[in-house]
């Protein structure tokens, strides 16, 4: 009897001893043919370093790459003790953020969401490949990431390269290097809590902020959509929302937009706010404060930015100054301690 | 759904997560369900088409299995009253019945078959002729059909079994359902093997317990299979097709080179999917006939096709070429030219007029061109060529004292042989006759301009991918010579369970990281752009 039940517990050990080898192999092939995002393209870290800042998120930042661009998390912490986490990928649609938000809903519920607007002028079939990899790579396995991948997918792609990157990637054998897979397993945090620091300046030609007056001005039915669910989501979890649209020194807007989503706002009692309205009171100058002429804020530009937006939201939203809170304090000590290495 | 997608393997987890929940009893059931299940995939409406076939097929069998036991409950009630020729005269008009059931049943499967898959082939003919004849530039249009997933496999598959019934080598299955899965098993449906009922039918029906040695050992056909097809065959597809289109450029050895890779890509291809095909079969407990068997080391091309396709080879042996070899119009034709004209000739007719329709009708069923056609009349002429100098190949090698079991006759033998038939392929990888014989052409001329670095930039093979390509058919002719001594399953399976999870595990890594599949990283496509 005892003899038997040694050799049973003996085949359950090597089976069990199985599947943890073919899991490891899995996830290891999974990670070495992954792109990196460490040394370049770092955006594809922001959502994966998420996750172990998720406890200190006390505010989070969703939108597209107009934003890491432009909240630097640590300026929002030191000026006003707000512990943040810049939740943006580039050319990120409503969709992604809203499923960016139920994820960190699941994680940690944030005190308050600030949703940027600037990519919800997009049409419904701007998606790009790549961006939706960068963003969703790196979220972990659950049903929003899978809902996500489902509304993002453009038609030639497949659940399965979402869930294996491998079968995405596999093609990666001919540029491997040994960083491949020493970074395999990389988990130092590259971003500053998503903030992506650009030191490039790029003044713009048309010192004057135009917005166009042409083309299609109606948001398309699906991002309202979303940005509706994003509030209602929210607002069911009894979390605070903020809409805003970072400051940019782009024609691309129009105040047919402002209009629309301030409507929404106001069905849903939520504040709007277009922060190009705000340039000279935030003291933006774009002859200085841009990388790109204009479409993006750099580092200077952000430091402003931040530090103005830490005012806003201290001063509108319930949110504690967690300075002399030891947990808070020891976290973004060690931030800043990465940030000054970097 | 294609054969290799994660679909199918997500398909054939759930197929089999039921097939085993399922009562014994029942399990054939399943695989009827999925096979269906499987095929509406290819699109709901070719549903009918097989339906078509199965339920015509199951009527004319039936019917003609009917008067085979009317016929033998007459002869038995009449036993003391019928004389010899009244019972040949009964015989005779069960036989006529018989036969024109037969015929609706071959008219109708075979009528759609070639409906479907020459009809633009005819029309094209018909538009030629009204144009050379009478000068008419109204065309027909063509159909454009586009041909339903494995249609001829699953037509030749049970027209063979309803000749089987009429020649009354097997009994009719009397389960219109269980003769359903019969003709449309889900792993074979898609290329073969065409399987024979008295062959498969008991392995379909028959009742397994649950055995995981069996999963496993499929698996690793399956493994074997996709290697074949995603890291040799898909890999060269697009540097064969280019190198042929550009040939006016790239001509000599460049095409010889792809001449090679081409039957490297059509055997990793085909046998891949073959492999696939019985290492899923396998998993529910079928056990399919082998399609392939080392066809490179044939020794003469008869050789060859003998071991090549085997199972449509032997379908057009056993259904065409021996009925047409006993069929009387043949028979007599021969004895006259025996009687008449020249004894020797007269004794090769019956073989080589039936041959020559087999031949004739494998070129049409790869392909509703005249490239194939052609392709099949010199697979005919170079046999034909091979028996015929077959006494003054003797005799060369009795004066030169060759011995034909010395390895290097033996290697000049498969070495001859792989390169005629890699050859002919040509036709295969032409877009028409002409270009065929001008790529011949090609061959042999401008071999000095070759430089392997072209190939690497101009014709899509890159380097890596050149080594990653040769180092896999080097193993896939290591694993077919190993092959020789016997399944290598099998003794992978007598090696410590460490070093063939060792095994596994490394085929699954060299299939997915080596794999020619997906859409490729292009890493410039990650670059960010302005958003």
């Amino acid at each position: 009897m005892e003899t038997e039940m040694k050799t049973k517990l003996k085949k359950t050990g090597i089976v069990l001893f199985k599947i943890v080898v073919i899991i490891f192999l899995v996830i290891t092939l999974n990670r070495i043919f992954m792109p990196k995002y460490v040394y370049e393209n770092q955006d594809g870290r922001i959502t994966r370093e998420y996750y172990a800042q998720s406890r200190y998120s006390e505010v989070i930042f969703v939108g597209s790459s107009t934003v890491h661009s432009a909240i630097d998390p640590l300026v929002l912490w030191q000026e006003k003790g707000i512990s943040s986490y810049v939740r943006a990928n580039a050319s990120q649609p409503m969709w992604i953020s809203y499923y960016m938000i139920e994820d960190a809903l699941k994680c940690h519920k944030p005190k308050l969401v600030c949703l940027d607007m600037t990519f919800i002028k997009y049409a419904d079939d701007f998606v790009e490949e790549p961006s939706t990899r960068k963003a969703l790579d790196g979220m972990r396995l659950s049903s929003s990431k899978i809902k996500c991948i489902e509304a993002s997918m453009g038609e030639d792609e497949k659940m399965a390269d979402y869930l294996m990157p491998l079968f995405r990637f596999h093609s990666r054998w001919k540029e491997l290097s040994i960083d491949d897979i020493k970074l395999a397993y990389y988990n130092k945090p590259v971003t500053l809590n998503g903030y992506l620091k650009d030191d490039g300046v790029a003044p713009v030609t048309e010192k004057e902020l135009v917005y166009t007056k042409e083309g299609d001005l109606q948001l398309s039915p699906r991002n309202i959509e979303y940005l509706r669910k994003s509030i209602e989501l929210c607002q069911k979890n009894g979390v605070e929302i903020f809409l805003f649209k970072t400051p940019a020194h782009s024609s691309n807007w129009s105040v047919g937009y402002d209009e629309q989503i301030g409507k929404i706002a106001g069905e849903y009692n939520v504040n709007y706010i277009n922060f190009d309205e705000y340039n000279d009171i935030i003291g933006l100058d774009y002859s200085t404060d841009t990388p790109d002429e204009g479409s993006h804020l750099n580092s200077f530009g952000a430091d402003k930015f931040s530090e103005y937006l830490a005012g806003y939201l201290a001063d509108n939203y319930e949110i504690k100054d967690q300075r002399n809170e030891r947990r808070f304090a020891d976290n973004w000590a060690r931030i800043n301690a990465q940030n000054i290495n970097r | 759904m294609s054969f290799i997608s994660i679909d199918f393997a997500l398909f054939v987890v759930a197929v089999l997560l039921v097939f085993y929940v399922f009562p014994r009893k029942y399990r054939w059931m399943v695989l009827l369900v999925a096979s269906y299940i499987f095929y509406a995939f290819t699109g709901a409406g070719n549903l009918l088409y097989i339906l078509v076939t199965t339920i015509s097929t199951y009527i004319c069998a039936s019917f003609i299995e009917k008067r085979t036991a009317e016929q033998k409950e007459y002869l038995q009630i009449n036993k003391g009253s019928l004389t010899k020729e009244e019972k040949k005269a009964y015989k005779n008009r069960i036989k006529k019945k018989q036969r024109i059931l037969l015929c609706v049943g071959l008219i109708i499967n075979f009528g759609l078959l070639v409906y479907l898959k020459y009809i633009d082939f005819a029309i094209a003919y018909i538009n030629l002729f009204r144009l050379s004849r009478f000068g008419v530039t109204d065309f027909i249009p063509f159909k454009n059909i586009i041909l339903p997933m494995g249609i001829s496999f699953y037509i030749f598959q049970s027209m063979g079994y309803l000749i089987d019934i009429y020649y009354g080598r097997c009994e009719t299955e009397k389960n219109f359902f269980k003769f359903a899965l019969y003709v449309s098993f889900f792993p074979q449906i898609v290329q073969g093997p065409i399987s024979r009922f008295a062959e498969l039918a008991p392995e379909l029906y028959k009742e397994l317990d649950y055995d995981f040695f069996r999963i496993k050992s499929g698996f690793y056909r399956v493994m074997w299979g996709l290697f074949k097809k995603l890291v040799i065959a898909d890999r060269l597809a697009a540097f064969v097709a280019d190198t042929m289109a550009m040939q006016d450029t790239y001509k000599g050895l460049y095409i010889l080179l792809a001449v090679f890779m081409y039957s490297m890509q059509i055997y990793g291809d085909f046998s891949g999917g073959i492999d696939v095909a019985i290492g899923v079969a396998e998993m529910f407990g079928v056990k399919l006939h082998e399609n392939f068997e080392r066809p490179f080391f044939s020794k003469s091309i008869a050789e060859y096709w003998q071991r090549w396709h085997i199972t449509l080879g032997t379908w057009f042996k056993d259904y065409i070429f021996y009925p047409l070899s006993l069929n009387k119009g043949i028979i007599k034709s021969g004895k006259f030219v025996r009687e008449h004209i020249n004894q020797s000739i007269g004794k090769r007719i019956p073989i080589y007029i039936p041959m020559f329709i087999v031949w004739f009708t494998t070129g049409m069923w790869h392909g509703s061109q005249n490239k194939f056609v052609v392709w099949g009349l010199f697979n005919f002429v170079f046999i034909v060529l091979g028996t015929e100098f077959e006494p003054v190949s003797v005799r060369i090698k009795e004066r030169l004292k060759l011995d034909e079991s010395n390895v290097f006759m033996k290697f000049y033998r498969v070495f001859k042989t792989f390169w005629l038939m890699s050859f002919l392929r040509i036709f295969d990888i032409s877009k028409d006759v002409p270009s065929a014989f001008k790529a011949f052409r090609n061959i042999f001329t401008d071999w000095s301009s070759f430089d392997i670095t072209k190939v690497y930039e101009n014709l899509f093979l890159e380097q890596q991918d050149f080594y990653v390509v040769i180092i896999a058919i080097i193993i896939m002719f290591a694993f077919d010579l190993l092959q020789r001594k016997g399944s290598v399953r099998e003794r992978i399976f007598k090696l410590p369970t460490v070093l063939q999870w060792v095994i596994l595990s490394l085929l699954i890594t060299v299939v997915s990281v080596f794999g020619y599949y997906g859409p490729g990283y292009d890493a410039g496509s990650f670059i960010y752009g302005a958003f």
